[in-house]
């Protein structure tokens, strides 16, 4: 796992109110322009979050499936 | 009891279970080591019937993956579960004997060993750990080829999650911890358990050394993915908050730690070391945590996982109705379910 990239990622989504933005509306795309590079499951699993849900959605998501 | 309404397909757990609980206690040698038996076996219908319980959403599968994994990988290689009752029974037994281990280990003696000491739990689970499965597996319809095989899966197996039990228990209150080492040790118990699991019903299936392979790293996947999610649940969620008092270093709490340093890390070292007995400390953290963005890293994490197992199963080929059994133990993990990785699937 490439895990400095998703740090870096989520570094910006944190901290980046426009990279946010571009997150929600192209996760895909907005990655690609970054230049990061993912693994074959790192970028099906970009494709496969849902980057408009809030942290609190996550922990209840969670709550739900253990 | 409400197991016999949890199937996979045609086969119940109740099925399973009373497999398993004939076997073992036919096979006790003593009044003493039968009672043992019995008392571990009571534990594990609890715990299947505790893991859907009647009127409750059904968010997760069927049975629980010491169960539904074996049964669903026969399935997706021959087409059907129900001959695959015999290695669900032993994998059963394997989970009961790891799950007292990690009780003895956790100081959880629990309400349904309260007759018995911390060397008998210990008995009784490596009774169930190094006995019952190993004879179940011997007695199987399969050819001897089958059968060494898997009991050699069976030992490396445990071996493997020896060590990442080791590497559990010296992390416990560490004050450095690295995620590098935090995922590793969870693909080593968790994820080596349920390969195991997999492993075992694919051999049995007939399947050769690479699609067994490929099995395996799904139940790796899996496992890795279902526990990784289960310390988020623990850390955010879960009130007994069992991992705050055992000092647990645990995904969250490394990914948080690892970007402190000096005075920061210190405090919250000191801050999680006053979390094992209190609220309020507690709240705290999580609210550190949240701050970090820990929730959506571990998501990230863990959805990876979830595709790694679901890119297992199309490499695999699986046979329905197997394949969207596997499906379903995914989804009852990710952090995204909804169909969103039905197109994926498909293909």
């Amino acid at each position: 796992m490439s895990r400095e990239a998703v740090e870096v990622l989520i570094d910006r989504w944190m901290n980046e109110p426009e990279f946010r933005d571009e997150m929600r509306a192209d996760p895909e795309g907005t990655v690609r322009r970054t230049g990061v590079e993912l693994d074959e499951d790192e970028w099906q699993a970009l494709r496969s979050m849902d980057w408009t849900a809030s942290d609190e959605e996550l922990q209840a998501r969670v709550s739900k499936i253990t | 009891m409400n197991s016999p309404a949890l199937e996979v397909r045609t086969v119940r757990a109740v099925d399973v279970l009373s497999y398993a609980e004939r076997f073992a206690l036919r096979s006790a040698v003593s009044r003493q080591q039968r009672r043992v038996l019995e008392a571990a076996l009571t534990g594990l219908r609890a715990h299947v019937d505790a893991w859907n319980p009647p009127g409750q959403a059904a968010d997760r599968p069927a049975l629980p993956p010491f169960v539904h994994v074996p049964l669903s990988v026969f399935a997706a290689i021959r087409g059907d579960a129900a001959p695959a009752v015999p290695v669900s029974a032993a994998t059963a037994l394997l989970f009961l004997g790891i799950d007292i281990f990690d009780d003895v280990a956790d100081g959880d003696c629990g309400a349904r060993w309260p007759e018995f000491s911390a060397a008998e739990m210990n008995l009784g689970a490596a009774t169930l750990l190094c006995s019952l499965p190993q004879q179940l597996i011997s007695g199987l319809d399969a050819p001897p080829a089958v059968i060494a095989r898997m009991h050699r899966t069976l030992a490396q197996g445990l071996l493997r999650m020896s060590a990442g039990q080791q590497d559990d228990l010296a992390r416990m209150g560490a004050c450095e911890v690295s995620v590098e080492d935090v995922i590793d040790s969870v693909e080593s118990k968790s994820g080596e358990e349920v390969a195991m699991f997999a492993r075992l019903a694919a051999e049995l299936a007939g399947a050769d050394e690479p699609l067994s392979d490929v099995y395996a790293d799904f139940g790796r996947s899996l496992g890795t993915a279902g526990q990784l999610a289960s310390d988020c649940y623990e850390l955010f969620t879960d009130p007994d908050g069992r991992d705050f008092a055992h000092g647990a270093r645990t995904l969250p709490v490394a990914l948080y730690l690892e970007r402190l340093s000096g005075d920061g890390r210190t405090s919250c070292v000191e801050l999680l070391d006053r979390a094992r007995v209190d609220e309020a400390a507690r709240q705290r953290v999580r609210e550190a945590l949240h701050g970090g963005a820990v929730m959506r890293r571990c998501a990230f994490i863990v959805e990876t996982y979830c595709q790694r197992a679901i890119r297992a199963v199309q490499t695999a080929q699986a046979r329905q109705p197997g394949r969207d059994d596997l499906f379903a133990l995914v989804e009852s993990i990710t952090f995204f379910p909804q169909g969103e990785n039905d197109e994926q699937r498909s293909r």
